[in-house]
């Protein structure tokens, strides 16, 4: 008997209850408890953000990487093949984003706004507004929310759109099972007014609301609209303006443009398009004149202010105009993706400017070109007084502008890219000097720094033979010998906080700015020139001008249009603009790219000097020379580039989406 | 190999002293007695009466009663008095054995033969002698004695029994055919029977094959007997309990530890390579310490985990797993290939490996000392090119688009290297990383050192063993090491005759040392297992010959950062893995119904592992950008600070089960029968924390970083699972079996409503040759079984049945108030309805022997059929819905296959040779795999093998323009750029006239082969023994290695399309090596290898004794041992190790990752070789 008490016993102890077995996951929120606590929602919309990490590139890389697939700037690197592949125009819908890969990354890591991507985070947005919508949240913190969630939604859709054209419009949470027939792609205007209600939604939300920086508000719901308006009224849209034989004999150009009967009335002729987006733009304007920076004055402000203002408004801090921004926090590794996306001083910075991480400097991987920077203006001081007053368009074969090509110039060109004798906040390390010491290290600690740019032949000096310094125009990856005669200068970190590390020295703190308020100034302006309204477009686009220092506008008619386009070239240059706007205008990328050869000869009878300090004409004759960049046989920009492909894995999954023409 | 020698002297010493050290203690403990006196010391003596006759007709049954039992019994029963030496015998060994009137000797032979176990009656007393390993030779030398004469009334035979080298056969069994007489030979294999004339004599003795002769009269008989019996006796552990090979209904195949150790490799489980049909073992990295090798059981039927459920010691999935056991601990090794796996229920698809280990034997201390020195260099490392052949491939693709922008690949460039100016500076002209890292001439040492205990009395058994091992790296100068300790106690203590107690106790520590890993620039994280050798291989390949690593001048460039690192001027990652693993077991044999046995079991496992990542600056000199020589050299510092990243596990796993067991048997009916339930917990938490700027990397000690540049991170998983499961033996006559088994399963994994699973199977065997009708056929063994079970896979990421937020991180705020914050996203949708992969598995099999169990063969028809398999549906999900797929029940697949093993022994003069071959096939189909609806079938993975590469079909090389403007066909979408001369033309093979997505091709195999075949080669000769592998595998494809990542091989560079007429398989050069999709990276991974190869020496003691006067010494074995020396691959287009298969990069890819349609090939590949090793041991016995 007692052994039978033994057995019951041992079955005792496993006869509990197996309740041991539900465990609840460790590092996750079941979605119940999401909605109904306040702190946790926020950081539920807060979640929804994330995206514009992923949609948008990570940190500064895709505005870098869309300068170069514009023609803002060109990759100075090696050959990668998702470049040849674009260039020579044999982008499909099996490979949208061209082969290999960069820099290591996976093929998803690069050129964003993938299809799936987007929607992923639109149904983010949604899961927000409907969880919200059915929560025991109470304003203000339910409607600000609301408002975040509806803007986002805008945003993301807005994505699509512009790369796209007429996309699916997806207002809920989709199931699995989802009856796809109805989310086939919906119009171009469809898709338009879609995102513009959705702006609209979200601005009487956010109205009157306060938001941190990092977040949107109602500011930048408005400015979001201006833009999607503005693009909307754009050239490419309208048949009878787009002369793109690809496109116009489209079978489905209802998708890609204003076409077809059930166009809404606001938006059912070009220039009703223009006016709407010309009252958004003002709207915008006015709601958001907080956000405005120096653009009050009445003529222009002297080179050197103008030159501070931009240097200030472009460096490192907070991004005086903008609404909306993603903030980067460079002590923590916001990089949602893997390591090494916050490099992009490394990538871009110029050569022998930061130093930690080994390469002697920064990598230059992009550089501007001639193309880009010719276009700021040549513009002289004649008469000392800091105005400029002679403004002529630049050119390489009228010597007065070559002789010193870098010095009378457009003041933003000095603030926005690295050029000759260009100034440079922050410490220098000159890595290297030549000469029988193999090395010199030092460092230039003067906060006038100077952009030192090609290559200057150097003395014997004591112990050290002759020899040549090299600018910061270098590039390092494989020894190639590229000196474009440019460095990146906009968006990079000037002082980087040699306490942070060897990482700090690679990232730059500046915000990337999403919406800022010269956009629509310009998006104003831009609609004003297509209703006609010349006056009006120049007393707006003068307000830039003048905090440039640059005198008033003349042009009128084409002209005006062309300094317009310039204009916006210059101001939004590798904020991702150029991008969209070569498409939406019809006019694609310019294709050729050159670069500038600058030499320094030592005068005769130059003392020894032991290491270049910066320009000194009493030292060098400098000269010039303008030369191809041009690694490829061939550089096309097809008809079908204005429009993406949908890729073939998402058309398997949804055959009933149209692709766009030429894939 | 002069380096082998050089390094050997040190160790010689080393070893001598512990040997020095092992006989000191013998000789102190008193233990090296002689054999006399462990007669008159240890023997036991059980129970008298004499003078009853071994042929009295007895019946006896015994149903698992151990040996310790089975004598007592014996003696009691019938009276007879055993003498024996306890260290002699197994006392707990089961005995399964049952005989109606049958002669005592009769029984005696049968009980006592399988386990090598000698009788001998002397006088009155029945002698048990252990057989040694030569099984020639009784150890009984000093004892006197007679053999019974008996029936003196009938003519006396006579006669002798010798071996096949005629050395006379004592205690050979010699029985009249047809009648309860018999006896046994004496000293000099001399017999004598009383038999009538034309009787027949059957002489049977372990080991060789039993022989009947037939009496002539006035003959003496000459009896010869052949090695070679059956291995039907040997015991097999099944599902929570054990049968013999011949009572086996599934198909089980037994792998001994001898067998293990041959593979001298630190990772156990390269020694299953090729041991059993339908194994397939990959190779992992050959990183000292991270050697995982996945193993799969008869192919793969899942896209999830599709590897073994390995099982030690009753508690499944132990964590620190199989590799790392040391062999020498192992008793055996039973793998689980069909539905008798059922029994291991939700874990058990993909098949189980149980792993016993050893326990103690009644008897005096058997002491087990062995030491082996092993050299290890890499096997098979792939030929790459040499500088001028890089840049005249480089400088050739970039001239297609327009020249190069790197002076390297120009005319000048090119010239330099065809001219041998090349300067050093512009033009490297040094030693490569490849160069640096791989010498040929360097063998890495290996050694390990083994010693067990093992003994023990009536009531208690132990076994002791301690073991250290010491690894280095093949990569030259390379500061990576691999230590482990373990130290292993089982004891068992018997506290009443009902209740017995024993302990299984490991502790194993294992240190490891490597480089930081990775690119010295950046930081991985320090959690992440290092994966050093992974992404140095990638700088290896991808730089190639062009990244030297010394300037003319001496000095170092950025690529010495590589080898610099792995000298460890780059910081190092110490890595400290402990695990402690302990079983606790209760026997309660219920007194009152025979039979009914309660077994307790409490296993406690912990496994700590503690990381130290210590990261320091390395400098370098780079060439200023357009510098020409070493004026222009820039000191460069790669990593600016000296960081330290500390990490931390510690894992909990905890097993209480019970079993309750009960056999009976009535008459011919015998019926055994289990019940178990047991509940498993784990518990795995971790964090990481680190700091910057240590004032000293001598310190590396997170407070002697700097206040304020901290991070940390943690996290934490849980399992739960409750089971209860039973099996039911039933056999007819010992010759009709059939088995029933179930499991029911509950697993954290799933909601409620499906947490169970229950999982039913069958087996059935029948004993053909026991049948009357089989009396005269060939056979003398044959068997059919056959299986059929439902078995459970659950391999599938935690609360997939919830729809859960996780957390992620956004940054807020303005100027100098920057922060970063916490967000939530959707993690996934819940699936409710989530449950188990379940895969229904038969298996046919007929095994048997022929030619007095000379020649074996077993044969094995296998099928699975998978359902409900777990997958993302991916592909048909429209990607606006914008979720990311919880897993579901819906994938498909059929796997099924043929496993024939064949073993021939014979014995040639002295040479004995046992031979056995495994060759086994493997076929599965993707039946469903939710692709999109309506998806085009040439892109459809549906019918056709599971991870089955695809690829686009090269028809041929454009020559000229004028072909390519003449060519129907848009190749664009190839994405390699515009199409140009040299470019490879495509099969487009839907004929649309564009090359896309809908014109693949997939190849017939995937990386798991579709043919494993190994041939086993054991011959011994006098004192010599030779045991040889070959191993090889057919029918698998790879892909390797292209785009970034890309290797240029020797083969791609000779064979590549150069101008018009050229005929070529890879066309033009590319940049990153190749066409993606095109197949040409696709390489069938046929081969054959020569696994190992060993040859020993035995010194006898008698030797010992006569030259060195050394007698405590029972043996002393001498080996040289050599592991995969030799290659043959098949297919030229193969560069990297035929048996890697998965990217050792980043977090890896699982070889099914390719299986989702919408998932890409791109960046699966291998970066990975394997080691060859010589190694010398010697293996003493106390």
């Amino acid at each position: 008997m007692k052994n039978y008490i033994y057995i019951l016993l041992v079955f005792f102890l496993f006869s509990c209850k197996d309740d041991f077995i539900e465990i609840d996951p460790k590092t996750e929120l079941t979605s119940e408890v999401v909605f109904d606590d306040p702190a946790l929602a926020e950081k539920a919309v807060l979640g929804v953000y994330r995206g514009l990490w992923e949609v948008d590139g990570f940190e500064n890389f895709n505005t870098f990487h869309n300068a170069v697939l514009a023609d803002e700037a060109v990759f100075n690197g090696l050959v990668f093949s998702w470049l040849t592949v674009w260039w020579e125009g044999t982008i499909s819908a099996d490979s949208p984003y061209g082969l290999g890969n960069f820099g290591g990354y996976g093929t998803d890591r690069k050129n964003v706004q993938r299809w799936d991507h987007l929607y992923k985070w639109i149904r983010q947005a949604n899961l927000m507004i409907e969880g919200l919508t059915d929560s025991t949240l109470e304003d203000p913190l339910k409607n600000k929310l609301l408002g975040e969630a509806h803007f986002l939604r805008a945003m993301y859709h807005y994505y699509a759109w512009i790369h796209y054209g007429g996309v699916s419009l997806v207002d809920k949470t989709l199931t699995a099972d989802e009856d796809l027939s109805d989310y086939n792609r919906s119009s171009f205007a469809q898709t338009v007014e879609f995102i513009v209600s959705d702006l609209d939604t979200a601005f009487n939300y956010l109205d009157g609301k306060y938001l941190e920086r990092g977040r949107t508000n109602a500011s930048a719901a408005l400015a979001l609209k201006s833009r999607v308006l503005t693009y909307a009224a754009s050239d490419l849209y309208e048949p009878s303006k787009n002369d793109k034989p690809l496109h116009s004999s489209y079978e489905h150009k209802e998708l890609i443009m204003y076409s077809g009967d059930n166009l809404p009335d606001v938006a059912n002729s070009q220039q009703k398009r223009w006016q709407r987006a010309k009252a958004a733009s003002l709207e915008a304007m006015n709601y958001n004149s907080g956000y405005q920076y120096y653009l009050s004055y009445s003529a222009p402000v002297d080179k050197e202010t103008a030159y501070n203002i931009y240097n200030d408004l472009y460096s490192a801090g907070s991004m005086q105009e903008a609404t909306f921004e993603r903030v980067i926090d460079k002590s923590y590794d916001t990089d949602p993706l893997g390591w090494g996306s916050l490099a992009s001083n490394w990538w871009y910075g110029p050569g022998g400017y930061h130093y930690g991480d080994g390469a002697g400097g920064g990598l230059s991987a992009t550089a501007p070109h001639n193309e880009f920077a010719d276009d700021f203006q040549y513009a002289e001081d004649t008469n000392g007084d800091g105005i400029i007053d002679v403004v002529e368009d630049f050119s390489w074969t009228n010597t007065t502008h070559t002789t010193r090509p870098f010095k009378n110039r457009d003041p933003r060109m000095e603030a926005t890219i690295g050029i000759e004798d260009g100034r440079w906040l922050g410490p220098r390390y000159y890595d290297w000097q030549v000469g029988s010491n193999p090395y010199f290290r030092a460092v230039d600690n003067s906060s006038t720094g100077r952009m030192q740019l090609g290559k200057y032949e150097m003395p014997a000096s004591g112990s050290f033979d002759a020899g040549t310094v090299r600018g910061l125009d270098n590039m390092i990856v494989g020894n190639i010998d590229v000196q474009a005669g440019y460095s990146h200068k906009k968006h990079l970190s000037h002082t980087p906080d040699p306490n942070l590390g060897s990482f700090a020295t690679w990232w730059t703190s500046t915000p990337q700015v999403i919406l800022r308020h010269t956009e629509t100034i310009l998006n104003y302006a831009e609609a004003c020139i297509a209703l006609g309204e010349e006056g009006e477009a120049k007393n707006h686009l003068n307000k830039i001008r003048f905090r440039a220092g640059m005198p008033a506008i003349t042009e009128t008619g084409t002209a005006l249009l062309d300094r317009y386009i310039t204009e916006r070239k210059l101001e939004l240059s590798y904020e991702g603009h150029r991008f969209y706007d070569v498409r939406r205008w019809g006019i694609g990328p310019d294709l050729t790219m050159h670069g500038v050869k600058i030499s320094g000869a030592l005068k005769t009878g130059v003392e020894p000097f032991d290491f270049y300090t910066g320009y000194d004409e009493s030292k060098y004759d400098y000269s010039y020379e303008t030369f191809p960049i041009n690694y490829y046989n061939t550089m096309v920009f097809p008809d079908k580039y204005y429009f993406r492909p949908i890729e073939t894995t998402v058309l398997q999954k949804h055959p009933d989406l149209i692709q766009n023409p030429g894939y | 190999m002069k380096t082998i020698f050089m390094r050997l002297p040190r160790e010689v010493m080393k070893l001598t002293l512990l040997s020095m050290a092992f006989w000191l203690l013998s000789s102190t403990s008193g233990y090296a007695s002689t054999e006399e006196r462990a007669m008159l010391n240890d023997s036991n003596e059980r129970l008298v009466p004499k003078n009853d006759s071994l042929d009295r007709i007895v019946s006896v049954a015994f149903h698992g009663e151990t040996l310790d039992e089975v004598i007592d019994s014996l003696s009691k029963n019938f009276k007879i008095k055993f003498t024996y030496i306890n260290k002699d015998l197994d006392f707990n060994h089961q005995i399964y054995f049952k005989a109606e009137d049958k002669s005592l000797r009769f029984i005696l032979t049968n009980i006592f033969d399988p386990l090598g176990i000698a009788y001998l009656q002397i006088e009155d007393q029945i002698a048990l002698r252990k057989v040694t390993k030569g099984k020639k030779e009784v150890e009984v030398k000093t004892i006197e004695k007679k053999v019974e004469k008996v029936n003196s009334a009938q003519s006396q035979i006579k006669g002798k029994v010798v071996d096949e080298n005629g050395e006379p056969l004592m205690g050979a069994t010699v029985i009249i055919v047809g009648s309860n007489t018999g006896t046994t030979t004496d000293f000099d294999g001399g017999f004598s029977i009383s038999a009538n004339n034309s009787d027949q004599l059957s002489i049977s003795y372990l080991g060789y094959q039993t022989q009947t002769v037939t009496i002539t009269e006035g003959d003496d008989i000459l009896v010869r007997l052949i090695a070679g019996a059956s291995n039907l006796d040997e015991i097999i552990v099944t599902g929570y309990s054990t049968s013999s090979k011949r009572d086996l209904t599934g198909a089980i195949a037994k792998v001994d530890s001898e067998v293990l150790s041959l593979s001298t490799t630190p990772n156990l489980t390269k020694g299953l390579q090729g041991a059993v049909s339908g194994l397939v073992v990959r190779q992992g990295s050959p990183q000292p310490g991270y050697d995982d090798n996945p193993i799969y059981i008869r192919g793969t039927g899942s896209f999830n985990n599709s590897e073994a459920l390995v099982v030690i010691d009753g508690v499944p999935d132990r964590q620190g797993g199989l590799s790392r056991l040391n062999p020498e601990e192992i008793e055996s090794i039973s793998v689980i290939k069909d539905a008798t796996a059922a029994v291991y229920g939700s874990r058990s698809a993909n098949g189980v490996i149980v792993v016993t280990t050893k326990k103690g034997n009644q008897g005096e201390v058997d002491i087990n000392y062995s030491s082996v020195f092993s050299f290890d260099q890499p096997a098979f490392m792939p030929q790459g090119l040499n500088q001028l052949e890089w840049v005249t491939y480089n400088k050739e693709a970039y001239d297609y688009i327009g020249g190069s922008p790197d002076p390297l690949y120009t005319d000048a460039g090119l010239l330099a290297y065809q001219n041998g100016t090349a300067d050093g500076y512009i033009y490297p002209n040094g030693k490569s990383i490849f160069e640096m890292a791989f010498d040929e001439n360097y063998w890495a040492p290996r050694s390990k050192h083994n010693i067990s205990f093992s003994g023990g009395n009536e009531k208690t058994k132990y076994f002791l063993s301690a073991s250290i091992q010491d690894q280095g790296s093949v990569i030259k100068d390379d500061i990576s090491k691999f230590k482990q300790a373990n130290i292993r106690m089982n004891l068992e203590q018997k506290l009443t005759n009902f209740l017995t107690l024993s302990s299984n106790i490991l502790v194993r520590k294992e240190d490891n040392l490597l480089w930081p890993g990775g690119d010295p620039r950046f930081w991985a994280t320090p959690q992440n297992t290092p994966n050093a050798l992974g992404r140095f291989l990638i700088q290896v390949y991808q730089k190639g010959p062009m990244a030297q690593v010394y300037w003319p001048n001496g000095s170092k460039t950025s690529n010495a950062a590589y080898i610099d690192q792995v000298r460890g001027e780059g910081g190092r990652t110490t890595t400290s893995n402990l695990y402690v693993q302990s079983n606790f077991d209760a026997i309660l044999k219920i007194p009152s119904i025979k039979g009914l046995q309660f077994k307790a079991t409490v296993a406690l496992d912990n496994a700590y592992t503690y990381r130290k990542k210590l990261t320091k600056p390395i400098e370098v000199f780079n060439l200023a950008s357009g510098g020409t020589d070493a004026s222009s050299l820039v000191p460069a510092t790669l990593g600016s600070d000296i960081n330290l990243a500390q990490y931390s596990t510690v894992g909990v796993n905890k097993l209480f089960q019970g079993l309750l067991s009960y056999d009976t048997k009535v008459k011919d009916h015998e019926i055994k029968t289990l019940f178990g339930a047991s509940r498993e917990e784990t518990n795995l938490q971790d964090f990481w924390t680190f700091r910057s700027n240590l004032i000293s990397a001598n310190t590396d000690v997170l407070s002697q970083g700097e206040f304020g540049t901290e991070q940390n991170n943690g996290g934490e998983f849980a399992t739960a699972r409750m089971n209860y499961f039973g099996n039911i033996n039933y056999s007819y006559k010992n010759r009709y079996f059939l088995q029933l088994l179930t499991r029911y399963d509950g697993s954290y994994l799933f909601p409620k409503n499906t947490r169970y699973g229950f999982f039913p199977g069958a087996s059935v065997g029948w004993v053909m040759s026991d049948e009357k009708f089989m009396k005269n056929s060939p056979f003398d063994f044959l068997k059919l079984r056959a299986s059929y079970g439902e078995l459970g896979n659950d391999g599938v990421p935690a609360n997939q049945f919830s729809s859960t937020f996780s957390s992620g991180v956004y940054v807020l705020g303005e100027g100098a108030n920057v922060y970063t914050t916490q967000t939530l996203n959707e993690a996934r949708i819940g699936n409710p309805n989530i449950t188990w992969e379940v895969a229904k598995n038969t298996d046919i099999g007929i095994e048997g022997t022929l030619f007095n169990n000379r020649l074996s063969f077993e044969i094995d028809y296998y099928k699975s059929d998978r359902n409900n398999i777990l997958t993302r549906p991916y592909g048909s999900i429209a990607d606006i819905t914008g979720i990311v797929p919880p897993f579901e029940n819906i994938g498909i697949t059929t796997n099924k296959g043929w496993e024939y093993t064949l073993g021939y022994k014979t014995s040639v003069g002295e040479l004995d040779i046992n031979t056995t071959a495994f060759i086994s096939t493997n076929d599965n189909t993707l039946v469903f795999a939710d692709e999109p609806e309506g998806l085009d079938p040439a892109i459809s993975k549906e019918g056709r093998r599971i991870g089955a590469w695809k690829y686009w079909d090269v028809i041929g090389v454009f020559q000229n323009q004028a072909q390519i403007d003449a060519h129907p066909v848009d190749h664009t979408g190839v994405g390699v750029g515009i199409t140009r001369p040299g470019d490879l033309i495509i099969n487009d093979v839907n004929g649309d006239g564009v090359i896309n997505t809908y014109d693949y091709k997939f190849t017939d195999g995937s990386v798991i082969p579709k043919m494993t075949t190994s041939f086993n080669l054991q011959m011994n000769y006098k004192n010599f023994d030779f045991t040889a592998r070959l191993y090889g595998t057919f029918g698998g494809y790879i892909d390797q290695l292209h785009g970034t990542q890309a290797f240029l091989s020797k083969h791609v560079y000779d064979n590549r399309w150069t101008k018009e007429g050229d005929q070529s398989e890879f066309g033009r050069a590319l940049h990153f090596g190749g066409n993606p999709y095109t197949g040409l990276m696709i390489a069938k991974t046929d081969y054959l290898k020569l696994q190992y190869l060993e040859l020993g020496y035995n010194v006898d003691s008698d030797a010992l004794q006569r030259t060195f006067g050394i007698n405590s010494i029972d043996n002393l074995r001498l080996f040289v041992n050599g592991n995969d020396l030799f290659y043959k691959i098949f297919d030229d287009k193969l560069w990297s190790h035929p048996e890697s298969f998965t990217s050792d990069y980043d977090n890896g890819y699982g070889v099914l990752e390719q299986l989702p349609p919408s998932e890409t090939l791109y960046q699966l590949g291998t970066l990975s070789f394997a080691n060859q090793s010589i190694s010398f041991g010697l293996n003493l016995k106390f």
